[in-house]
């Protein structure tokens, strides 16, 4: 047999209010606990030793090569040799920078001695130029009158805002 | 960074102070940028070009070990031109699989699997006038098949480097569900 319906009880909303804020302090308090470990930053695939090799570390494991004396000093002088070529190489670099910027700053000079307005301007910041993009050079140059296969690119990099196992 | 602007535009107010405090501690200056016990060294430190705030320097490319030796060239450029170059990082690469069909069907002919890699180079307070000059010495310089791109930075970049907390992520999503953080009253010392 039913019984006759029951009244529902009406809670104090003051009741109510001290409920939520438990409830909402105790969320806090563990989002400040999750928050207090520091994030992890995400693994780089090319810098990470891969575990098939990181097993078989002992097994590829080499005796280091004899050299001979005249081996060992022809290496050094022609390291010596490519280093001056480099380290000339660098400084053609620096010095073509430093010509860049002091002829520039000679620029400005003069062109603040003819307008203060434009000086200012050619200070300013140019928003053309802001997220700017550069392309490098390609290895082989496009074939003309290519016919291109039909195809598909999918990224397959890993999402991390799925989880790898859905709790139960 | 905010403080540096801050600064420069509270300094740039020149106050002129009052006959009395003159005469008794400076030598009869009747102008003093900033405050009267400010020295004068700190505002000609400041730089008279405008800056740019946080630039990223982005490379990527499908070849790694370019990109490492091209980060490192663009490390020593930048330093050698006298900008400051805060931080460098690699972020994690992009994996793509490429199917190529068999003509005029969808059966797959080819598939390669390439991973596009990024590096990244931050800069701090560059003056506007090197910016042009950094630009032409890097696409002077940037190696076959590496893509890069400079622009500001983004809170979202940094986010992009870190392993996202869905824990910490759902807490806070019942935390707005609940009505939002509880506003603390501030209890008084004693």
């Amino acid at each position: 047999m039913a019984e006759p319906l029951k009244k529902k009880k009406r809670i104090d909303p003051a009741v109510l209010r001290a409920r939520e804020e438990r409830k909402k302090k105790k969320i806090e308090k563990q989002i400040r606990r999750l928050e207090k470990n520091s994030r992890q930053l995400k693994p780089i695939d090319e810098l990470e030793i891969p575990p098939a090799v990181f097993d078989t570390l002992k097994q590829r494991a080499r005796e280091p090569t004899v050299i001979s004396h005249e081996e060992m000093e022809e290496r050094a002088l022609l390291l010596k040799e490519w280093s001056l070529y480099k380290m000339k190489e660098r400084m053609n670099d620096v010095q073509l920078l430093d010509k860049m910027i002091i002829s520039q700053q000679k620029a400005m000079d003069e062109l603040r001695l003819e307008s203060e307005e434009l000086y200012q301007e050619a200070l300013a910041m140019d928003l053309n130029v802001m997220p700017f993009t550069i392309k490098g050079p390609v290895h082989t140059p496009p074939i003309v009158n290519y016919d291109s296969p039909d195809g598909d690119y999918t990224n397959i990099t890993k999402d991390w805002f799925q989880p790898l196992f859905v709790k139960q | 960074m905010q403080s540096s602007v801050l600064r420069r535009t509270l300094l740039g107010i020149i106050k002129k102070p009052s006959p009395a405090l003159c005469c008794s501690r400076r030598n009869n200056t009747n102008y003093t940028i900033g405050g009267l016990w400010e020295p004068e060294y700190l505002e000609a430190m400041k730089s008279k070009v405008p800056l740019y705030d946080t630039l990223n320097i982005q490379m990527k490319g499908y070849d790694y070990p370019l990109l490492e030796s091209y980060q490192k060239f663009v490390h020593t450029i930048a330093s050698n031109m006298d900008i400051d170059v805060e931080e460098c990082w690699a972020t994690p690469p992009q994996n793509f699989k490429i199917n190529t069909f068999k003509p005029n069907s969808t059966v797959v002919d080819k598939e390669f699997k390439l991973s596009m890699y990024e590096r990244n180079v931050q800069i701090v307070d560059m003056p506007t006038t090197l910016y042009p000059i950094l630009l032409s010495a890097l696409s002077a310089s940037v190696p076959e098949g590496v893509t890069v791109t400079v622009h500001e930075h983004d809170p979202e970049h940094e986010e992009v480097r870190y392993i996202p907390d869905l824990e910490l992520k759902d807490l806070k999503d019942q935390l707005t569900l609940l009505g939002g953080p509880r506003v603390e009253k501030k209890k008084r010392k004693k």
